[in-house]
C-alpha cells in the first residue's frame, strides 16, 4: 500500500506514530515508515535487502549526512539505478543533525519530513542516518507538499484560515549538484573539471577538512536562502500603514489597438471586502476597489472594480477607469476658476480657489484626486457623509461643471477683470467676450445677493472654537 | 570785526548759488552801520569788496536763473517723460501673503476708468525722492564745563521730544564725559529721532546691506532697485551715505548698461540727473536709441543743454536749431565720449526704421 498523506488527521496520526522508540527501532532495523506501519514480513525482508544494496551504493556515491530524499516526478536515474529513482535532496542541516540523534517526540510534520528518513545501516563516519527507501521517497514532492501545506481543506475555505498558520513551500532540491555527496568524491565532468592541462582527470576524493568545509558552505548558503525568503518585502505606505488608499498601481494596461497610457497614474481610493449570500456557498466574499486615474494635465477619471481576488479587482478598476475620463479646466494650471459648493447625495463639498503656494488642504482622498488632475492649490471642506464613492462622484461633478473665465465673459457680454492684492489697483484683463460687448454695466447692489454659509461666517467673525482649524499639516 | 565778518561769507560764496544771495545781503548791510563810526580805508575796502561781491552775485544770479535745479518744472517733466509708465512693472506682485484674486465684470468704460485710476496710483508711486546736496557737518559747541570732567563715563544725549516740532529743528545735544556740551552730529540726530519717532522701514543702526561687499552682491543680482529703496527708507536725502550709495549704484548701472532696471521706477529721474550733471549720458543715450526711445533720447540731450548751456554742443545746437535726431547727432559729434558709437547706433536705428517703413508701405 502506498502511504500517502491525504488528510489532516492522518498527518497527526503519523506524527504520533513517529514516536521515538518506534523510529529508533525502525532505524536500527533499516526499515522505513512503511514497515513501521506494519507491512508484510516478506515484503519487509525483500525491502531490507534492497535497502542494504542501495545503502552500500549510496555510501559509495557519498551521500552527505543528514539528508532525506523525496522522489521527484522526473525519474532521474543514476547509472547503477536501483528500483527507486532517486534524487538526493537536502533538508535543514542543523535540524536534521539534531533530529536523528535525539529521541524526542517530533512536534511537527516538517520535523518528521526533514529528519526521519535519513536512515541507513549504521555508519561509523557520522551520526547521520538516512533511509534510502521510506514513505517520503515513494511520493513526489508535489504530493508531499500538498499534504504538508494542507491548502485545500475545510479550514482554508470560507475565510477560516488563519494568517499565521500558512506554511510556505520550499524547493529542497535547490543547491544540489550531481556528484556532491557525503563521501566527498570528485567526479571529473560532474563536480570537478574534466580536463586539466590537456590530461583527463581521475576520480578523486576530498579530504575530511575539505568535505567539512563544503558541508559548512552548503549550510551557510541554505541559511542565507532561508533568511532571504523570510525577509518581508516592504510595501509602500499609502495614506497610512495597512490601508490601500493612496497607493499607486502604475499606468493602466495598454489597449487592444495599441494605445498606451504611460502618462496616466492610477491611485487606489478605497478597498472594501463585500459579501454576498449565495445558495451554495453561503457568504461569498468579493473585493470592491475604487480607483482614480489621471495624467496631471487635467484628464482624470474614476471607476470601481469588483473581483474575488484583490489583484484582479485592481486590474479591472484600473482598466475601466481609463475609459471614463473627464477633462477638468484649471485656471493657470494650478487651481480652479471660482469657488464651488455643492451637495451630492448626502455629501456636502465646498471648494475654494487659492493662490499659488497654498497647497492642497483637503480630505486625503481629494488630495490624491487633485494631484492626478493637476490642481495644486485648493481648499476643500467636506461635511455630511464622507462616503468615498459619493465624495469622488460629487467632486468630479462639481469640477466638470466649472465656468471658465471665457465662458463667463461670453455669457455676460462683459470683460472679466482680475484684481490682485499684491498688484495694487492694477486691473488685469483675463477674458473678453468673443461676441458682442455690451455697454450697460452689471448691476451692483449694496448688499450682494449671495447665500452665506454659517460656518464661514463664524470663522470670519472669530466665533469658531475648533482646535482643528489652522492646524499645521504636511505641505500639499 | 568787519573783515572777520566778511571773510566768513567769502568762504561760503564757493558753496552754493543761494549762498551768494545771502552773501551780498550781508556784504551790503554790514558796512552801513559801520561807516559813520569807522575811518575811511575800511569802508572803501568793504565797498570795493561789496561791489565785487555784488557783481559776482549778479552773474551767479543770472546763471542761477538759467541753471535748473532738480525740482524745476521743466526738468521734472522731462524726467517723468523719460521714466516711462509701464504699469506691469510698477505694479509687480509684491512679496507678501497671497490672497485669492477677486473678479469683476466690467464694460469697456469701466475698464478704462479702472486703468486710469491705476495710472494715477502709479504716478503717485513714481514720485521722485529729492536730490539734495550733502549736508555740512555740525560742529557747534554750546558750553565747556570743565567741572564736569571725569564724573560720568558715558555720553548723554538730550533730545527734545515735543511732538509739534519739525525734526530738522529739534534740539539734540550731547554732553561728553569731558564736560563739553555740543550739538549732536547728523548721524546722532538721525539715530535719536528714529528711537523716539520711529519711521516705518527705517532702522536705528544702518543695516549690513550697505556694506561694500553686500552692495556688490546685490548689484551682481541686478537688485539695484531694492538697494535704492532701502537707501531711501533708511537715510535722509542729504546725508553722506544716501548720496554715496546712490552714486555708487548709478556708477554700477552705467558700467554694466543696466539702465532698464530703473526705468518705470521712481529712481530713474535721479539717475538721469546724476548722469547729466557728470556729463556721462552716452551709455544712457545708446540704451535709449537701442530701445527705439528716440523722444527720450532727444529730451535727454535737451536737458543736457539746459544744464550745460555754455558747452560746445549746446552752442552748436543753438546755431543749427537742430531738432530730434539731428540734436543727438550734434551732441555725438561734439561733446560725447562715445560719439562714434552713438552715431553707429543711430545709423542702425535709422536703417531699421527705413526698412520697416518701406516694408509697411
Amino acid at each position: 500500500m502506498r502511504y500517502g498523506l491525504r488528510r489532516g488527521p492522518r498527518v497527526s496520526h503519523l506524527r504520533l506514530r513517529a514516536g521515538a522508540r518506534r523510529l529508533t527501532r525502525s532505524l536500527a532495523a533499516g526499515e522505513g515508515l512503511d514497515a513501521a506501519e506494519g507491512g508484510g514480513a516478506a515484503r519487509a525482508s525483500a525491502w531490507r535487502r534492497r535497502c542494504a544494496l542501495r545503502a552500500a551504493f549510496l555510501r559509495c556515491a557519498g551521500v552527505s549526512t543528514g539528508h532525506f530524499w523525496c522522489r521527484q516526478l522526473s525519474l532521474n536515474t543514476f547509472p547503477t539505478a536501483s528500483v527507486w529513482a532517486l534524487k538526493t535532496t537536502f533538508s535543514n542541516g542543523p535540524l536534521s543533525l539534531q533530529g536523528t540523534r535525539d529521541s524526542r517526540c517530533f512536534t511537527s510534520l516538517s520535523h518528521a519530513l526533514q529528519t526521519q528518513c535519513c536512515i541507513s545501516p549504521p555508519t561509523s563516519r557520522s551520526g547521520q542516518q538516512y533511509t534510502p527507501y521510506s514513505f517520503f521517497t515513494k511520493l513526489t514532492a508535489d504530493e508531499l507538499w500538498k499534504g504538508a501545506l494542507a491548502e485545500t481543506g475545510a479550514g482554508a475555505r470560507k475565510g477560516r484560515g488563519k494568517r499565521s498558520k500558512k506554511k510556505r513551500r520550499k524547493d529542497l532540491n535547490r543547491g544540489q549538484v550531481i556528484g556532491e555527496g557525503r563521501s566527498g568524491f570528485l567526479w571529473p565532468g560532474l563536480n570537478a573539471p574534466l580536463m586539466r592541462n590537456g590530461a583527463m582527470q581521475t576520480i578523486a576524493q576530498r579530504s575530511k577538512e575539505e568535505q567539512e568545509q563544503v558541508a559548512a558552505d552548503m549550510l551557510q548558503q541554505r541559511e542565507e536562502w532561508d533568511r532571504n525568503r523570510r525577509m518581508k518585502v516592504k510595501r509602500e505606505r499609502g495614506w497610512s500603514g495597512n490601508t490601500w488608499g493612496g497607493l499607486s498601481l502604475g499606468p493602466p494596461d495598454p489597449g487592444p489597438n495599441g494605445e498606451t497610457y504611460e502618462d496616466f497614474d492610477t491611485r487606489i481610493l478605497e478597498v472594501r471586502n463585500v459579501f454576498n449570500m449565495t445558495a451554495k456557498d453561503g457568504r461569498k466574499r468579493s473585493v470592491r476597489v475604487l480607483v482614480a486615474v489621471g495624467n496631471g494635465q487635467g484628464a482624470a477619471g474614476f471607476a470601481i472594480g469588483k473581483a474575488t481576488e484583490r489583484v484582479d479587482a485592481f486590474r479591472k478598476a484600473k482598466n475601466k477607469a481609463i475609459h471614463y475620463l473627464h477633462y477638468i479646466e484649471r485656471y493657470e494650471d494650478h487651481t480652479i476658476f471660482h469657488d464651488i459648493s455643492l451637495r451630492y447625495k448626502r455629501t456636502h463639498i465646498k471648494m475654494k480657489k487659492q493662490p499659488r503656494g497654498y497647497g492642497l488642504r483637503c480630505h486625503r482622498a481629494i488630495i490624491t484626486i487633485c494631484r492626478l488632475i493637476g490642481i495644486k492649490d485648493m481648499y476643500v471642506k467636506v461635511s455630511g457623509s464622507v462616503n468615498m464613492l459619493n465624495l469622488t462622484r460629487g467632486l468630479f461633478h462639481g469640477l466638470s461643471r466649472q465656468e471658465t473665465h471665457q465662458q463667463l465673459a461670453d455669457k455676460k457680454g462683459l470683460h472679466v477683470v482680475e484684481f490682485r492684492e499684491e498688484c495694487g489697483p492694477l486691473p488685469i484683463l483675463v477674458a473678453s467676450p468673443r461676441g458682442a460687448l455690451r455697454k450697460d454695466p452689471e448691476p451692483e447692489e449694496e448688499v450682494p445677493d449671495i447665500r452665506l454659509d454659517w460656518e464661514e461666517v463664524k470663522a470670519t467673525q472669530g466665533m469658531k472654537r475648533s482646535i482643528w482649524s489652522d492646524l499645521k499639516r504636511a505641505s500639499t | 570785526m568787519a573783515t572777520l565778518r566778511i571773510s566768513v561769507p567769502f568762504g561760503r560764496l564757493l558753496t552754493g548759488s543761494r549762498g551768494a544771495e545771502r552773501v551780498c545781503f550781508r556784504a551790503r548791510t554790514q558796512p552801513q552801520p559801520d561807516t559813520p563810526l569807522q575811518p575811511l580805508p575800511q569802508p572803501s575796502a568793504v565797498r570795493l569788496l561789496c561791489r565785487w561781491l555784488s557783481s559776482e552775485a549778479a552773474e551767479s544770479r543770472s546763471s542761477e536763473m538759467k541753471k535748473p535745479t532738480f525740482m524745476d518744472e521743466e526738468v521734472q517733466s522731462i524726467l517723468i517723460k523719460m521714466t516711462g509708465l509701464n504699469l506691469e512693472k510698477i505694479f509687480k506682485p509684491a512679496v507678501q501673503e497671497l490672497k485669492p484674486p477677486t473678479y469683476k465684470l466690467m464694460t469697456q468704460a469701466q475698464l478704462e476708468e479702472a486703468t486710469r485710476k491705476a495710472i494715477e496710483a502709479a504716478k503717485v508711486r513714481l514720485k521722485m525722492p529729492p536730490v539734495l546736496e550733502e549736508r555740512t557737518p555740525i560742529n557747534d559747541v554750546l558750553a565747556e564745563d570743565k567741572i564736569l570732567e571725569g564724573i560720568e563715563t558715558a555720553k548723554y544725549v538730550f533730545t527734545d521730544i515735543s511732538y509739534n516740532i519739525p525734526h530738522r529743528e529739534r534740539f539734540i545735544v550731547v554732553r561728553e564725559p569731558s564736560g563739553t556740551l555740543r550739538k549732536a552730529s547728523w548721524e546722532e540726530r538721525d539715530r535719536m529721532i528714529q528711537v523716539y519717532f520711529p519711521k516705518e522701514g527705517r532702522r536705528i543702526l544702518p543695516p549690513l546691506i550697505f556694506k561694500e561687499e553686500n552692495l556688490k552682491t546685490m548689484y551682481s543680482r541686478d537688485r539695484h532697485v531694492d538697494v535704492l529703496n532701502l537707501c531711501v527708507a533708511q537715510f535722509e536725502p542729504d546725508s553722506t551715505e544716501y548720496i554715496k550709495v546712490h552714486h555708487q549704484t548709478y556708477e554700477d548701472i552705467d558700467k554694466h548698461g543696466k539702465y532698464d532696471l530703473l526705468r518705470s521706477t521712481r529712481h530713474f529721474g535721479g539717475m538721469a540727473w546724476y548722469f547729466v550733471n557728470k556729463k556721462k549720458i552716452d551709455g544712457l543715450l545708446i540704451d535709449q536709441i537701442q530701445r527705439d526711445l528716440l523722444d527720450d533720447a532727444t529730451s535727454l540731450v535737451q536737458l543736457y543743454h539746459m544744464l550745460h548751456p555754455d558747452g560746445q554742443s549746446a552752442q552748436e545746437a543753438k546755431e543749427q536749431a537742430a531738432e530730434g535726431v539731428n540734436l543727438i547727432k550734434v551732441f555725438a559729434n561734439t561733446e560725447a565720449q562715445k560719439g562714434a558709437y552713438i552715431e553707429l547706433t543711430l545709423q542702425t536705428y535709422q536703417e531699421a526704421f527705413m526698412s520697416s517703413h518701406s516694408a509697411a508701405s
